[in-house]
């Protein structure tokens, strides 16, 4: 498939994919990105990952702390936040009502939609 | 580019761009953390560093609010007017100007973006310079003894 393609249907549902990581645990932000590409999502540029955490932060969805490094630089984990958690079922919600109207529309068989 | 010098230039971008120090070295932090963990140059993860800078800035300033986008461009009297033409052409407008500062100001919606020229005049006679300068259109947006900043809307 186009990768372009994949890249604009990601960027609607990434937020709700690092949420849905998210919900499982608390994860940094190199985890994170290694639990999508596990899930058969493209790899997510840090450019991008880091950018959206910090938005999902500032929403108050998620929250984040340091932990320091054995040696060299520490790790930033992140969690959802109660509000996260709220935000999260009701898109899950919304996305599985979508979802199943494109299904319903593009797994139709046997129909003829001008039959006249 | 090496990772000290991506992350210098990064630094030195956010400082420019006019953010606090807390959140630069979040985000400074966050680079170093990820490129250890995935082995990747911070180049290919995070792209060039004036456009990561750009992005965090200007998605940092978005949800502060407002109709306008504030920022600062860190310059000096060596610099500024390189700095000033490609901010008018971004779409910025300058407004004040201090010690190695450029106050600037953009609309957020796009619409209602203008491009903006700007010169120089260097002297002591300050009232003499502004009068001259307004005649042929141009507007006095501040003064660091003895340079003054005129903008003209293109």
């Amino acid at each position: 498939m186009k990768t372009e393609r994949r890249a604009q249907w990601l960027r609607g549902v990434l937020d709700l994919c690092v949420l849905g990581v998210l919900a499982t645990g608390e994860y940094y932000g190199y985890a994170i990105s290694q639990r999508l590409e596990q899930a058969g999502l493209e790899h997510i540029k840090g450019g991008t990952l880091y950018p959206l955490l910090a938005r999902l932060e500032e929403a108050g969805l998620i929250t984040s702390w340091w932990t320091p490094g054995e040696q060299g630089p520490g790790r930033k984990y992140y969690t959802l936040t109660q509000q996260g958690r709220q935000t999260f079922e009701q898109l899950v919600g919304e996305w599985t009502a979508f979802s199943e109207h494109v299904a319903t529309l593009i797994y139709q068989k046997g129909e003829k939609i001008n039959e006249s | 580019m090496n990772l000290d010098a991506y992350l210098e230039q990064l630094s030195a971008c956010l400082q420019r761009y006019g953010l606090d120090n807390q959140h630069i070295s979040d985000i400074i932090a966050e680079v170093e953390s990820h490129v250890a963990e995935s082995g990747e140059s911070p180049l290919d993860a995070f792209g060039p560093p004036e456009a990561y800078a750009d992005a965090r800035v200007t998605d940092h300033e978005r949800r502060s609010g407002g109709a306008w986008q504030y920022r600062t461009f860190r310059a000096t009297a060596f610099d500024e007017m390189l700095i000033l033409q490609e901010a008018g052409q971004a779409g910025w407008e300058l407004v004040d100007v201090a010690a190695f500062a450029l106050y600037c100001r953009r609309p957020w919606d796009p619409k209602d973006v203008k491009q903006w020229e700007y010169t120089r005049c260097v002297g002591l006679n300050r009232n003499t310079i502004i009068s001259n300068m307004l005649a042929s259109r141009w507007e006095p947006c501040g003064n660091w003894t003895p340079f003054h900043y005129f903008k003209r809307a293109l």
